[in-house]
Formats: C-alpha cells, structure tokens, sequence
C-alpha cells in the first residue's frame, strides 16, 4: 500500500491513472452501500484489533475498521494505546526477512503483549500480513492466550450468503 | 571490507534531499520520540530511542563518507535491525521528523555499499525474477486460482474470478502467501469480494502488490516492481488496485 | 578598552549578525525549496494546507500526543521558548536602541516581567540541561554540543539579567551580553537552532503528508 500508494509516483515520476486501495476501503465502502451483507454480530468471542501503521497510521482507514469490526464482534475491546497511536506489531519493514535481527524483534513485542493482554482477548484480528507474523510472535513468546486471524478470514467467516 | 567510498558518496549526495538535509539539522535530540518507538518501551535504553537511529546517517554526512566499514555495518545494524519504519515516532516528535524516512535512506546507503540483509536480497531477487516474492510461477498461481474458486462455487455458486479483464473497476492484488501457503486466504477474498458483487479483476503476470524494494530500500527495484504492477493496472484500464491486505 | 568592544558589538557587529542570520535561513529555505521542487519530478502539487497549518498548531500549542508524553519537558519547552521571544522583542531597552537607530517603537513589557520571564527561561535551559546529563536514555543521546547550544542561549539570557539587575562589572556584562547575543544570532542557521524558520517547514511537509492520508500528524 504503501509503496504503490505513496511513494511510487515519486520513485516512477508519473501519476498513474488509477487509485491504489487498502482491501478495508473496499469493504467499508461496500458495507455502507448495502452490497456487501454480514452478519450482525456473528463473532461472539472477545477480540481486538491490531492497528496497521500501512493501513491506519499511513492510510487513514481506522474508522472503516472500526465500522466493518462493530457489524460483525459482539465483544469488541480496544488496545491501549490503539488507533493512529498504536504500537507497532513488530514485525514491519522487513523485519520478517531478518532473522539476523529476530531477538531484538521479539524483545520489542513486549509492548504490543502488554497491550493485548490486557484487553484479555481471545482473537486479535490484523488487516496486514507483516502484522500477522509479528502479533503471532507475541503470542507465542509472551504466552498469550489469543489466536491471531486476518481481517479478512475474519469478515469472509460472517459473510450473509442469504442476504447477498 | 573495503569501502568503494566514490559510490558511498554518490549515494549519499542521491539521498541528500530536501526534507533529509532538513532533518538531519533540525533533530535536537530531544527524545521526546521514545514515547512512540515499541523498542523503546519494551526495553528502553538509548540505541532505542528513534533520534539514535539517525546517528551513523549524520555521522556519514559529517565526515563525507570517509569513514571504516564498522561506521557503516553500525549503520546497518541500527536501521535493520532496530526499527520497522512503522512512523509512530513522528506523531511525538515536537518537529515532526520522519525518522522512519531517515531510516529508509539510511537503508540505501547501506543497500548501494553491498548490506542488504540476505533474506530482503532472497526475496527481492525473486519478486524481480517471478514478480512475486515467494517465486510461485504462473501456471501455480492459476492453478490455484481456480482450485480456490471451485471450492467457493460450493457454497457461492454464482462466485466468479476474472483474469486479466480489461476495463474492470477493480485489480484485485495478494500477497505471495496467500498464494503459496495459505490459499484459504484467496478464498476469503474472492467470498468478499464475489458477496460485495464489485466488478474485479486479477492479473495473471502481477498480481503481487508487496514491496520488498521499500522495505530493503532499494529505490531502484522498489521502482521496478511497483512499475510491473502500477503498468498492468494502466493495461488493464482498471479504476482502482486493491493492495495486498 | 571595554567601550569600544561595546561599540563594536552595538555597531558593526550587530549589523553583521542579523545580516548572517537571516541570509543563512533564507538560504536554507530557498536550497530546501528548490530540492523539494526536483523531487516532485514534475507531479502535480499535492500540498494539503490545512492539514500543515494544523500540524503547526498543534505544537505551536500544547495540543499533541507529545504534551501529554513528555508533559515536563513540553513545559521546559514552552517555559524556554515564549519568554525567549518576548524579552527579545518587547523589552523596554531593546525597543529604545531600535527607535534610536531607526525610529521605529512598539509597546514594552515591564521590566521586572522581563527579568521573571528571564529566569524562568534559565530555568527551563536548566531542566533541559538536567534530564540530558540525568535521564539514562537521553544521556546516551546526547553530544557535548547538545549542551553548548543550550549554554549558547543561556549566556545572552544570563549576562542580559545580571546587567539589568546590576550584577558585577555592568559594562562587562553589558558587553557580554550584545557579544553572547550577536554570536547566537550568527549560528543559528548552521545549527540545530535553524528549527527556528525550518521547524514550521518540517511541520509542514509532515502535517500534510499525514493529512494526505487523513491522519493529523500530532
């Protein structure tokens, strides 16, 4: 997003003729118009949402996930901090091609654990890949008790066939 | 390791631009901006706070690039292996810095003195040879595809996956993964996007939206790969890519 | 001998140190300008105005993430920096050298505001000064110029009172105070305190950039 969003009309020195998308736009978008159907409260458990900084911080979508997650969690909590403000996952930039650098990854997941753990969820939902990796290295080295789904998995789950 | 100091200092005079020159001077080293670093909070000693990752960047231009490979292996081990160029250290900086910036030019300094980490090089050499990162071929990546769509024709007969549609409102665009190891994630996309009824389309030549060249950064290939994608999107005369989630 | 350092320092000197300070920021901004201008490669301008003048409020006033961060030095801050502009501007003896020479006055400040707002200025260099010697991460950070610099702005705060308040040699430290004062002005576009025209720039770019996004920056 960040790439094909920001910086490569830069880098390429030319405005390209189309818009580069985060996937929650889309479904944002779609939720709001009504084309897109999901049902109401259909995740019961616990669950909190990690913010991406490509997809919040860089790309503004906070309020489309929050729109998309109030359909579709019964129990939703937020991190402390959260939103723009949230703390890295850990694992961006590449820091999943580094195994050279992983113990000081880990190490800084401790924030991010804190976080979470307090929130006592039991799914952490992610709207990145990078943030997939680095929320499942909290989990796994800070011992919590959550499993980590995509966004996506997610919503397809709550997908209302009837209603589409 | 012997330094090729005439390409350290082209490098550095390429990288020297307005807002780098700027914040190079103004950063007072406040650390106000350990507030926003994670490295930092979870463990808060100086080389975490964000103002140190700018150090061997200032060091470099002090002393024009006349320096040991140690100065410039620091630089390598500071902005790889201390920072994921997440920006939250710029909503606490008092002057609004983008370290993250900072850090990613430092990264091109260390990519055009022959640094790059092993694994960012791996993956960047197959996004450049495969035009996907994981180096899944095309014949997979179809193969897939359809694989995908039948198993959600079961339960959403009417579900549809266009490749290579000229004129759809939509590209839809992954991450190799999603192809390679977890196709349950393709199906996901396709449930959402077949239920939301948009018109989309896929690419059968670029369809990885992922950018290892901005990760490593390496301008140069980052340019390369987003072109392949930003250039079949222009083709295919679409209104919008949908980037990788 | 005094006197004529003195005329030296009020005469030529002061002439020389404006000259330098404010060619070298316009300098800067004109060199940042015209590389911003190369980078854009020709794209169409995507300033977002009202999202870099936010960004600038946001700091200019204590309404950001880092006021609520860093409360005691955002205090320090503003302890440092709104007293700094006003003794500059609006004490009574600066004010009657400029009509002197130019012919131009605006309202002063009373003096006695002037030697409170003086020391809570030193205070606040004082505080900054601390926490980098004391707090162990920004210990780490700091370069001995991150300490001359705050001394550099100490040293005109500093002789400035004790000359109003008749503290030692006055003429000494009457001199020592144009001098200090002079020699700051000469430095502050080849230092870090060229934030002073480049902070509002680099809010800026980064308000608007965030802003592009629909993020506030702060």
């Amino acid at each position: 997003m960040k790439a094909l969003g920001f910086e490569a009309p830069y880098w390429l020195g030319r405005k390209f003729s189309f818009e580069a998308m985060p996937p929650i736009k889309v479904w944002a978008d779609c939720l709001h118009a009504g084309t897109l159907k999901l049902k109401p409260g259909f995740h019961a458990a616990p669950v909190t949402f990690q913010d991406s900084c490509n997809f919040v911080r860089n790309a503004g979508m906070y309020q489309q996930s929050r729109d998309l997650m109030s359909v579709v969690a019964t129990d939703f909590r937020e991190m402390h901090p959260h939103g723009n403000a949230t703390y890295c996952c850990g694992n961006g930039g590449g820091q999943g091609l580094m195994p050279e650098y992983k113990q000081a990854k880990i190490a800084a997941l401790k924030a991010k654990a804190d976080c979470i753990l307090a929130t006592g969820a039991k799914t952490v939902v992610v709207a990145c890949h990078n943030c997939e990796d680095g929320i499942h290295e909290t989990c796994k080295n800070y011992e919590l008790d959550a499993k980590v789904e995509l966004f996506s998995a997610y919503l397809a789950e709550a997908v209302d066939l009837q209603g589409n | 390791m012997t330094i090729d100091t005439q390409t350290l200092s082209r490098t550095l005079a390429d990288k020297a631009g307005a807002r780098l020159e700027m914040w190079l001077s103004i950063c007072s080293r406040c650390g106000m901006c350990a507030e926003g670093c994670h490295y930092y909070a979870s463990n808060p000693r100086p080389e975490h706070v964000p103002a140190f990752r700018v150090k061997p960047l200032v060091d470099l231009y002090k002393k024009r690039g006349q320096v040991d490979a140690t100065v410039l292996e620091t630089l390598r081990d500071v902005c790889y292996g201390t920072c994921t160029m997440c920006q939250r250290c710029t909503m606490y900086c008092p002057h609004g810095i983008g370290i993250a910036a900072l850090v990613h030019a430092a990264r091109g300094v260390a990519v055009a003195m022959g640094l790059t980490p092993p694994g960012l090089a791996k993956g960047l050499e197959n996004a450049l040879e495969f035009g996907n990162n994981l180096g899944v071929t095309e014949d997979d990546f179809l193969e897939t595809v359809e694989w995908q769509l039948e198993e959600l024709q079961e339960e959403m007969p009417f579900a549809r996956a266009p490749m290579d549609k000229e004129g759809a409102e939509f590209l839809l665009t992954f991450h190799p993964r999603d192809i390679k190891f977890y196709p349950q994630n393709l199906f996901n996309y396709l449930k959402l996007y077949n239920a939301a009824g948009i018109d989309f389309t896929m690419s059968s030549k670029a369809w990885d939206s992922t950018n290892l060249g901005l990760f490593a950064g390496d301008v140069a290939k980052a340019s390369r790969l987003a072109a392949n994608v930003a250039d079949t999107a222009e083709r295919l005369k679409v209104k919008a890519l949908i980037t990788a989630e | 001998m005094i006197h004529v350092v003195y005329n030296f320092a009020v005469g030529p000197m002061v002439w020389l140190a404006f000259t330098i300070c404010i060619t070298g920021l316009a300098y800067r901004l004109i060199r940042y300008r015209r590389k911003a201008v190369a980078a854009k490669k020709g794209l169409p301008g995507d300033f977002r105005t009202t999202w870099a003048v936010r960004s600038m409020l946001y700091y200019l006033l204590p309404l950001n993430r880092t006021a609520k961060s860093s409360p005691w030095s955002t205090v320090a801050g503003f302890a440092l920096h709104i007293p700094l502009l006003v003794v500059a501007f609006f004490l009574s003896a600066h004010v009657i050298m400029l009509e002197q020479s130019w012919g131009v006055a605006w309202p002063t400040i009373p003096d006695v505001w002037a030697d409170v707002l003086t020391i809570i200025a030193l205070a606040a260099l004082g505080f900054l000064a601390l926490k980098r010697l004391l707090h162990p991460a920004l210990r780490g950070l700091t370069e001995p110029k991150d300490l001359l610099v705050l001394l550099l702005v100490a040293l005109p705060l500093l002789t400035g009172l004790a000359a109003h308040r008749q503290w030692g040699d006055y003429p000494l430290m009457l001199t020592l105070h144009v001098l200090s004062a002079n020699i700051l002005l000469m430095l502050i576009p080849f230092t870090k305190l060229s934030h002073m025209a480049l902070f509002f720039v680099s809010r800026a770019a980064t308000g608007s950039d965030f802003g592009k996004r629909q993020v506030g920056a702060w």
